[in-house]
């Protein structure tokens, strides 16, 4: 395994990591929150930053728009 | 009659390609758009009270965990790491097929508790049925990469669309269980 592999490897636990504390949040909310506007409302944001880091990070959507390396 | 012969290299068509599957994907947003719409619809934020709590955190904890080894066979597969690219790749579908079973064992408890006859039954059974039939097609994607890829030097750093492209609709997959998993269990 190369340097390039391991800091990319690297940065896949990162990503992993943030989406499990997100997760476990996620729960706390859905549990603690009695409020059920403010639930939908934070429980949506939520996702949103959950697919965040999904699509840039393990998707790459921000290379789209990147020339392609040869 | 003329012929236009029109020479597209592989670099062009990897980059084709890639506009292709985001494409795709923004249809298939559209589909689970929808899908999670009439949950809330047809519902509301109603959500019976025997729902497996636990069962649904772990069934989106496997496909997180899902995500990082595709994403770790991905990487490996572009640098050449073929023993690194076979491991994380058979996890991958390892965790989707279990992450099938656990929907299995939930669609087993559901029959008991809200049959699809019923309103929450219905958005329950549609929205995750379509999501694990989505989960099954990726499973069997990723076996055809991990059969193709079996050989060394199959997938490179200079040619592994293949891998790259399954890997990512095996991201979007769970991207849908994202907003599929709160609207489901959480919001009540």
């Amino acid at each position: 395994m190369n340097s390039n592999q391991g800091k990319k490897n690297r940065r896949g636990f990162f990503v992993i990591g943030a989406l499990a504390v997100i997760t476990a949040v996620e729960f706390w909310v859905a549990v603690a929150f009695t409020d059920i506007t403010g639930l939908v409302v934070l429980l949506l944001a939520i996702a949103l930053v959950k697919c965040w880091f999904i699509v840039d990070y393990f998707m790459h959507i921000s290379r789209l728009w990147l020339p392609e390396e040869n | 009659m003329s012929t236009i012969h029109v020479h597209v290299d592989t670099h062009d068509r990897v980059a084709i390609n890639k506009v292709g599957i985001w494409l795709f994907f923004l249809g298939e947003t559209f589909l689970f758009g929808a899908l999670i719409s009439v949950c809330y619809y047809l519902q509301g934020v109603q959500r019976p009270d025997d729902l497996d709590q636990y069962l649904g955190l772990a069934i989106t904890g496997i496909l997180l965990l899902s995500s990082l080894t595709a994403y770790r066979a991905e990487v490996a597969a572009a640098h050449g790491d073929q023993p690194g690219f076979l491991r994380n790749l058979s996890v991958t579908i390892l965790l989707g097929l279990l992450f099938l079973v656990g929907v299995g064992w939930e669609w087993y408890e559901a029959f008991l508790h809200f049959p699809p006859s019923t309103g929450f039954g219905t958005v329950f059974f549609t929205t995750t049925g379509i999501h694990a039939f989505h989960v099954l097609t990726g499973v069997i994607a990723l076996l055809v990469v991990l059969f193709t890829g079996r050989h060394r030097g199959r997938f490179n750093s200079e040619s592994h669309w293949g891998v790259e492209g399954t890997v990512k609709y095996w991201h979007f997959v769970d991207v849908a269980w994202v907003f599929i998993y709160p609207t489901l269990y959480l919001v009540s």
